[in-house]
């Protein structure tokens, strides 16, 4: 089963910053739908730092979980990339994860080990078959050469422990449906911490809580950051979220980065109109109640058959006709970090209007 | 009391489950008038969904009752019977969740839309087209695919599809449960304010289902929130938010992440879960999780009582 060999590994080696653990570079990932062909992801940047959380954020269908999954190498088959994902390994190697096998011994080795994934639904993440700690320590057992069953068995106790689930010894032997949400999402952060990854990706990993169990699990993020170090892509459509656990945000629209900057530049100085729209189209707590909701017309449109355009140029009430419609638009630079994909930043351009 | 839309009494709802006894819902008490929405929210299991159908009659409720202010009279919705249950259901209507869900994949968006017509009226085909041409007018669907099918469309424009289809019986109070909770953020907002214009011209009464408090504060007149099955206080959106005070309307407020980095909340994270309901604590129902919880709190039940125009089930309020 694990016999297979990987063809391309080492082939080449890469350079990457010293302080980044990951570099994303003009990502491209097209699907094939029946008949079509899907650009879900289009020339997409961004790097992550060690212990640096980031979010990327955006609505359904704008390619942040389709970006998450190709860096774990899990899209199906039906996926096409091209690009660089550059990771730096424990050993301090740099690899393009998209050279790799899915299914080979460098990536099967990476993954869960060193990048490890949390999910939307606890529910559906585990099976339903195995007990808690069957499913945890078979991460170990896989990963650790070392480990025995005993051993595994306690470090399993010892990460339940760890993400605050009371009387781990008699929910060990547990299966999932005796846990609650809440308690199956600590679980599955407890299996993702079993091996002590570098990379976190947590797609939208508390959208199906409650709020006072989604502070909980925010929380416990929090302070597992902090002990491990590790780096989380926090991929998510609550800016509330956002505001609160990231270092820096990717905003994404129709699988292009539109914006990227410190949570700071991008809550309190937006500067693409779609950011804009949607930080004003969000019912705030501090809002007058009386004013109605910012809205941004139309929906998101399907990334078939894309021409060099702004991809949200239908949609928005500044697009310069003749332009945004018909050119790619190349990032502009807001301020120091912060990068905006916007016509409008040009100096010289006009508004309309 | 005049301009009252409906008052619920004491409703409770039992759910008997092998041999136990689930209090899914314990004596709701509220009166709702014309043209108001009410925000009802809480965590899973807190019942708000069983209220919510109790209300419609989508599952009838163990007691109480549920009294509709009609132009004929006041009459009890939960004992109504044949043919008047058919006249007085057109009134009240609900919308879904799960905009996927609940339309059928294998009717056009035009029989969707016209079969409450078909059931409860005896209008002509003519005039069901032209119904159904006004009503998605208003609630923004192009007039030219209502031959297709849901699966052709998006979650937004599903979700005017339900609308349309609760509206075009021109019910006076609709149950939204959960309505914006599947959509984009922007897509939310543009429905938040559909239902808000359509209030206006219709004179509707919303019952407001939702756990996205941020929504509810935005949407609803007076919000109700509930645990466990109870009522734990109910009052004026502005001053429940702005001052709660019973400590689980604290803590669910101080638990929604702000859209903004440098707003610090004192949150108050609550430890455990939400009670099994079929073994609930003594006493008050929250106090496990309760940091003023007394010895008062441990063994007794804590009425619903008012405070300043607001309805709080608390002993630690004087």
């Amino acid at each position: 089963m694990f016999k297979k060999k990987d063809k391309k590994d080492q082939a080449q080696s890469y350079e990457i910053s010293p302080e980044h653990i990951l570099e994303v570079r003009n990502l491209n990932v097209r699907i094939s739908v029946d008949d079509y062909l899907l650009h879900a992801v289009r020339g997409v940047n961004f790097s992550l730092k060690k212990g640096e959380t980031l979010g990327l954020v955006g609505e359904s269908g704008c390619g942040k979980s389709v970006t998450s999954k190709e860096i774990l190498g899990i899209n199906p088959d039906n996926c096409k990339s091209e690009g660089q994902i550059l990771y730096r390994t424990k050993s301090g190697k740099v690899l393009n994860l998209l050279e790799l096998e899915h299914d080979g011994a460098t990536y099967r080795a990476i993954r869960g080990s060193e990048i490890s994934m949390i999910f939307q639904e606890p529910m559906t993440a585990f099976s339903p078959l195995y007990t808690i700690g069957n499913q945890l320590s078979e991460i170990i057992l896989l990963h650790d050469k070392n480990a025995t069953k005993a051993s595994a068995r306690e470090r399993v106790l010892e990460m339940l422990r760890k993400v605050g689930i009371a009387n781990p010894e008699k929910r060990i032997d547990q299966y999932p449906h005796e846990f609650s949400g809440g308690m199956l999402q600590r679980a599955l952060i407890a299996m993702m911490l079993c091996c002590d990854p570098d990379l976190l990706i947590a797609d939208e990993p508390t959208t199906a809580l409650d709020v006072t169990i989604q502070a909980q699990i925010l929380e416990l993020m929090r302070s597992l950051q902090k002990e491990f170090g590790m780096s989380i892509l926090f991929i998510t459509h609550d800016l509330g979220i956002v505001a609160n656990m990231c270092d820096n945000v990717a905003v994404m629209y129709l699988g292009e980065i539109v914006e990227f900057g410190s949570v700071r530049q991008i809550f309190h100085n937006p500067c693409h109109p779609y950011t804009k729209g949607l930080l004003r189209s969000l019912p705030r707590m501090d809002q007058n109640r009386d004013e109605r909701l910012y809205i941004i017309d139309g929906v998101v449109p399907l990334p078939v058959d894309m021409h060099p355009c702004c991809g949200f140029h239908d949609r928005c009430g500044e697009c310069l006709v003749g332009i945004c419609d018909t050119q790619q638009i190349p990032e502009y630079e807001a301020e120091p970090g912060h990068m905006v994909r916007c016509k409008l930043m040009e100096q010289g351009v006009k508004h309309h209007g | 009391m005049d301009n009252v839309l409906l008052e619920i009494k004491d409703l409770s709802k039992v759910y008997e489950s092998k041999g136990v006894n689930v209090k899914a819902l314990s004596n709701i008490n509220l009166t709702v008038k014309k043209g108001e929405t009410i925000g009802i929210v809480g965590e899973s299991g807190c019942g708000k969904t069983t209220l919510g159908r109790c209300v419609v009659r989508g599952i009838d409720a163990t007691s109480g009752e549920v009294l509709f202010h009609t132009d004929e009279g006041v009459i009890d919705f939960l004992k109504i019977k044949g043919a008047q249950m058919r006249r007085y259901r057109k009134d009240i209507q609900m919308i879904f969740q799960d905009p996927y869900a609940s339309l059928d994949p294998r009717m056009t968006v035009f029989d969707i839309i016209s079969e409450p017509l078909r059931y409860n009226t005896k209008m002509s085909n003519r005039e069901i087209e032209q119904a159904v041409d006004r009503i998605t007018d208003q609630v923004g669907l192009n007039k030219a695919y209502l031959r297709r099918y849901p699966h052709a469309f998006s979650g937004g424009q599903r979700q005017r599809i339900g609308i349309a289809r609760s509206l075009i019986l021109q019910p006076k109070l609709i149950v939204c449960d959960e309505a914006v909770s599947a959509l984009d953020v922007s897509i939310q907002a543009q429905i938040i304010n559909l239902l808000e214009d359509l209030q206006r011209e219709y004179d509707l009464t919303y019952l407001f289902i939702s756990h996205a408090l941020s929504v509810v504060r935005h949407i609803s007149n007076r919000v109700l929130v509930m645990y466990l099955g109870r009522m734990v206080e109910l009052g004026e959106t502005e001053d429940l938010f702005r001052n709660p005070l019973h400590p689980y309307t604290k803590a669910l407020l101080s638990a929604v992440p702000q859209p903004d980095p440098d707003v610090t909340i004192d949150r108050i994270v609550l430890e455990g879960e939400v009670p099994n309901p079929a073994n609930p604590p003594s006493g008050c129902p929250f106090h496990p999780r309760c940091a003023y919880a007394t010895d008062q709190c441990r063994k007794e039940m804590p009425p619903l009582k008012e405070y300043d125009g607001r309805l709080v089930a608390c002993w630690n309020i004087k």
